[in-house]
């Protein structure tokens, strides 16, 4: 089996696409929501169908995985909730999202998946295929971080910086997204209840 | 994958470290981390051209029990809330006898003109009496927060100010971590409103407002606050932030940079495979 080495030029060119995907699908969900042009769960579940036709129209695709990634991205999950309880500051008391339980928990699920399909994996493939697995944890976890800022903020950085770095450990411990998935979902969730 | 299992260690520790230490270390963080906290437009009382009117308020009465204050959390009702006050149980300095407490949260017109600075949004008449009409009050220590939400969500940093004595004095002020929300401990309560960097009208420069005790909290250059009635200055003056870009200009740009760059991706993969399966007949 002869494999072809793809140009450098290919070789940066997929992931700058897809971060340019993602970046111009984050910049729409921000217009949508300042311009107040539909409710937020209808943007939220354009954004998300948004970030799949990203990761899938990059021509990646996942591949099978084991079903204890389920658990262990379960178990990541309760991690980062386990430590946001932990850790916060009780000054204020946080309140659930205002939003029917059904529809929020579905398009909470939908963008929690389609953020990891694009990051962690299309983006993460590529890059690890050219940059190598440091470059891409490093690199999927800083645009993790940057893709909440038009929304939430640029003081979201540092703790979406770890968060990123976490769920880029799940990617690497299991080798696919179904893990990191898992545990962002797990995550947003709990916002419901904390 | 040998490589992967060599980082693992490393990549899950540091993801930890800088979650608690921006968990402990940043008081803005949000809660969790993208939860679809859904954020409407900004509600306004006198809108701008564009902008969506019909801000409301809230009301609550409280029983008081065991002569302690209770937990007081009234918020306005857009997602994310505009104005919001919290107070923990025992927080508030109730009078003996008091029954019930009355909490009241109204957007008003704006009373006062800023030398440096503008009011972004609404300004929030908050009033928290009890049964006979008494102003209540609340010691530092118990932590009473109003919140207040900017008009963008991406606001990163403004000032609570509370409208005194003619004049708004700016409080301690922090990010509440969602949707340019800001939150400040405040001991009384009355007209509060969210102020934005920016220039204000240059008439009421001269006037300058007493220092108040929060006024280290103000960025330097921002303590010039002065009085003098305004009614409906409640919209940003000047902001300047898209002036004359049509709204739909950024969203047709975006969208045309996606499609370019996904249908040359597209091309790209089918050189690729054409080359692949040009490689595979040679051999």
């Amino acid at each position: 089996m002869t494999a072809i080495a793809l140009r450098p030029s290919a070789r940066i060119a997929r992931p700058t696409f897809i971060l340019a995907g993602v970046a111009a699908v984050v910049g729409l969900r921000w217009i949508a929501t300042v311009q107040g042009s539909a409710g937020a769960l209808a943007i939220g579940f354009v954004f998300g169908l948004g970030l799949l036709g990203v990761a899938l129209g990059s021509g990646w695709r996942p591949v099978p995985e084991r079903r204890s990634s389920i658990a262990i991205g379960a178990a990541g999950g309760a991690v980062l909730v386990l430590l946001a309880i932990a850790t916060r500051s009780g000054q204020l008391p946080w309140l659930a999202p205002a939003a029917p339980f059904a529809p929020w928990v579905a398009v909470t699920v939908l963008v929690a998946t389609a953020e990891e399909l694009v990051l962690r994996g299309a983006l993460f493939d590529e890059l690890d295929g050219s940059v190598g697995a440091t470059g891409a944890v490093l690199i999927t976890s800083v645009a993790f971080a940057l893709m909440h800022v038009p929304l939430y903020g640029w003081h979201v950085v540092p703790l979406d910086l770890g968060v990123g770095l976490w769920l880029a450990g799940l990617r690497l411990a299991t080798g696919g997204i179904a893990a990191p998935a898992m545990a962002h979902a797990v995550a947003d969730l709990a916002t419901w209840w904390l | 994958m040998a490589r992967a299992h060599v980082l693992l260690p490393g990549v899950l520790g540091a993801g930890l470290l800088v979650i608690v230490a921006a968990r402990l270390v940043l008081p803005t963080a949000p809660p969790l981390y993208d939860g679809i906290i859904p954020i409407e437009p900004y509600r306004w009382l006198h809108p701008p051209a564009g902008q969506p009117g019909g801000a409301t308020g809230a009301t609550a009465d409280i029983p008081v029990r065991s002569g302690k204050s209770p937990l007081v959390a009234v918020a306005t009702p857009e997602l994310e809330p505009q104005a919001q006050v919290f107070a923990q149980p025992g927080g508030l300095t109730i009078p003996p006898g008091a029954q019930t407490i009355k909490v009241s949260i109204e957007p008003v017109a704006s009373e006062g003109v800023l030398a440096d600075g503008d009011i972004d949004g609404n300004v929030y008449r908050i009033s928290v009496l009890d049964d006979a009409g008494v102003a209540l009050t609340a010691p530092p220590s118990a932590r009473v927060s109003v919140v207040l939400r900017a008009t963008d969500p991406a606001q990163a940093e403004a000032t609570i100010a509370r409208f005194s004595g003619g004049f708004w004095q700016p409080l301690k002020t922090s990010s509440s971590g969602f949707g340019g929300s800001f939150i400040s401990v405040v001991t009384e309560f009355g007209d509060f409103a969210v102020i934005v960097p920016g220039p204000g009208p240059s008439v009421a420069a001269t006037q300058v407002a007493t220092p108040s005790v929060a006024a280290s909290a103000v960025p330097a250059g921002r303590s010039a606050i002065s009085p003098g009635p305004a009614p409906g200055s409640n919209a940003p003056i000047s902001r300047g932030d898209n002036a004359g870009v049509p709204g739909w200009l950024p969203v047709a740009l975006a969208g045309s940079v996606t499609v370019l760059a996904f249908l040359r991706l597209r091309v790209r993969s089918r050189r690729r495979r054409d080359r692949d399966r040009g490689a595979h007949r040679i051999r």
